[in-house]
């Protein structure tokens, strides 16, 4: 699955670390997002999408 | 530190204590047994002195669950792989070493199967954790 999770988190000026507190995940699981090596649970997801103020599906495509 | 840090952190502190402090009762309590047991083989008190260093294996057990639930969604995925590795690689060393048993292989102790499993589980944490790096 491909998403845009590395692009927001750039436009808010945080870095991984900040982002994984902000998901209570470690930075390796942000990392492994980012990198497209790991898809998120739906509840995780939703967590980002909600962080970044964006839909779901504006974040993660198919 | 962050604070998702700082709990991953704990989370594994916590288990390594708890593990720790398992295996030094068990490392006491192996000598031990051996050491009482002789001479009540096969008697109600023998098989409960031949049970002793199962009681910090099983505290190892339940310290190991409480850090897996610690855990976020990607650290369990990895740890899942690795038990089922280990699982799947265990099952098959055992069978090959049965059917081996009909060819002269010496007879397999089962007091091995707990050390392949773990160590087979560190094998499997590797190739787990290199997937999503």
């Amino acid at each position: 699955m491909k998403n845009s999770v590395r692009d927001f988190r750039a436009q808010l000026n945080w870095t991984q670390a900040d982002l994984a507190e902000k998901l209570g995940v470690s930075r390796q699981t942000v990392n492994a997002i980012e990198t497209e090596k790991y898809d998120p649970s739906l509840p995780l997801a939703f967590k980002i999408a909600k962080l970044f103020r964006k839909p779901v599906e504006e974040i993660f495509k198919a | 530190m962050l604070d998702s840090e700082k709990t991953m952190d704990a989370n594994g502190k916590r288990y390594l204590k708890e593990f720790l402090s398992s295996m030094a009762g068990y490392t006491v309590l192996v000598p031990l047994s051996i050491r009482l047991l002789r001479g009540h083989e096969h008697t109600p008190l023998g098989y409960a002195l031949a049970f002793l260093p199962i009681i910090p294996s099983g505290f190892a057990m339940w310290a190991f669950l409480r850090f897996f639930r610690g855990l976020d969604e990607l650290q369990r995925r990895i740890q899942l792989e690795a038990v089922a590795f280990s699982f799947l690689a265990t099952c098959l060393i055992t069978l090959t070493w049965a059917f081996q048993q009909n060819a002269g292989l010496p007879r397999f102790d089962a007091s091995w199967v707990a050390p392949l499993l773990i160590l087979l589980w560190g094998v499997g944490l590797g190739i787990a954790k290199r997937r999503y790096q």
